[in-house]
């Protein structure tokens, strides 16, 4: 049993249900991401392992928090809200399943123990992938499959938001990756006004978003790649 | 292995809005999860559900305070001197410690440590017991004609040299502690 810091246990009570539940969805639409973004790099089939969804991830890292198997240091994250350390714990749950499913996936790379600090999680697991793709493992075609898949994304965000050229503006700005201050800048607006853009870009573009989310992965083995040209 | 790199740099910044979602306030987060196909509500209740749990499993601790270091150690079948002895203190400090007339700050840890070890407790118990208010002294209470008033609170080092009933031996070793105090 982990022993809790009571000052932790005192925040963790202190926070209202609405509080709670601001911290939950948030973590939930994080994790999600998290476990696109691994997953759709492998090209794996999309379910999580072990029973998980972004959901339950987020809750494991809440319970982690509360029962002390996650130590809140408050040097690392300082201030009255676990978000920091949650959404970090989020990270970390999803790194390790990634791991877990990566060394089963690419047993051929033996040499890699499980019982490294979930802290090397995201590099192992990279390493991993590197490899496997080195070795071609992952087929080079999958790469490309990906390339297409984010392109023909951002072709129907462009369509959904294309009968608004303020948006369509926006969007192009926020794809260089550019930062808040800098796409006021550029679009010659206020800073509320680009947070509205996002929030309006963001709107609009949901549909995609989740169907983007809900596609099954590109395959990666050579038979439904045959079966598909 | 540029293409690969490629695609997951669209693909973070195609998604860096989710990424940015410990931003959004709860309404923006219940639209956006609908959105993505989530059923919301469900989901919520069984959050609470399970924070319920959670909370009743993992409830807060109840400090935890002694009654008195004298108290204690009366009921372990030790005196004041008996305490002094298997501490290495003396009466007059114990006493002192005792009604919080030393400042905790001051108290060396290995002082702490001891006291726990005689009166059976926990090191943290003796901390937190030295960091309350210092107690009026019983007989001071009801013979004054003025109101009580508290004493000041007394460097421990200070108590130890001002101490006329500690032996010569046990104020050199309690001084030499005095070096191994943290810069106050």
């Amino acid at each position: 049993m982990d022993k809790v810091d009571p000052e932790t246990l005192r925040l963790l009570h202190g926070y209202t249900d609405e509080e709670w539940l601001t911290y939950f969805n948030a973590l939930v639409t994080i994790a999600k991401r998290e476990c696109k973004k691994r997953y759709w790099r492998t090209g794996r089939g999309g379910l999580l392992p072990q029973g998980h969804s972004p959901e339950t991830i987020a809750k494991e890292a809440i319970t982690r928090l509360f029962s002390g198997k996650r130590t809140w240091n408050q040097e690392e994250y300082p201030g009255p809200s676990p978000i920091g350390i949650l959404r970090a714990t989020v990270e970390s749950i999803v790194g390790d399943l990634v791991r877990s499913e990566d060394h089963k996936r690419y047993a051929a790379l033996a040499g890699h123990s499980d019982d490294r600090e979930s802290s090397d999680a995201t590099k192992e697991a990279d390493k991993l992938v590197q490899k496997a793709i080195g070795k071609h493992l992952v087929q080079p075609a999958l790469l490309q499959d990906h390339l297409y898949e984010i392109k023909d994304v951002i072709r129907r965000i462009r369509v959904t938001i294309g009968d608004r050229a303020d948006l369509v503006a926006y969007f192009d700005l926020y794809m260089q990756d550019l930062k808040r201050s800098e796409i006021a800048q550029r679009l010659g607006v206020s800073l509320d006004r680009v947070d509205e853009l996002r929030k309006q870009f963001i709107e609009r573009a949901l549909d995609v978003y989740r169907e983007f989310f809900d596609a099954p992965q590109p395959a990666n083995d050579k038979e439904a790649r045959l079966a598909r040209n | 292995m540029a293409e690969n790199n490629n695609a997951e740099k669209m693909f973070d910044t195609l998604t860096t809005w989710m990424d940015s979602a410990d931003a959004m306030n709860l309404t923006q987060l219940r639209q956006v999860r609908r959105a993505m196909g989530d059923d919301v509500e469900k989901s919520e209740r069984g959050f609470l559900a399970d924070l319920a749990k959670l909370k009743a499993e993992n409830p807060i601790p109840e400090v935890q305070r002694i009654e008195g270091l004298l108290v204690i150690a009366k009921r372990l079948g030790l005196d004041v001197a008996g305490l002094a002895n298997q501490t290495g203190l003396s009466v007059v400090l114990i006493t002192k410690l005792d009604r919080r007339l030393i400042r905790p700050l001051s108290v060396p840890q290995r002082v702490c440590r001891l006291l726990a070890e005689a009166l059976n407790t926990a090191v943290e118990l003796i901390v937190e017991y030295l960091q309350q208010s210092p107690m009026l002294a019983t007989e001071a209470s009801f013979r004054a004609k003025e109101n009580p008033r508290i004493q000041e609170q007394q460097d421990f080092f200070e108590a130890v040299r001002s101490d006329r009933s500690v032996s010569e031996e046990r104020r050199s070793a309690l001084l030499a502690l005095e070096e191994q105090q943290p810069p106050r």
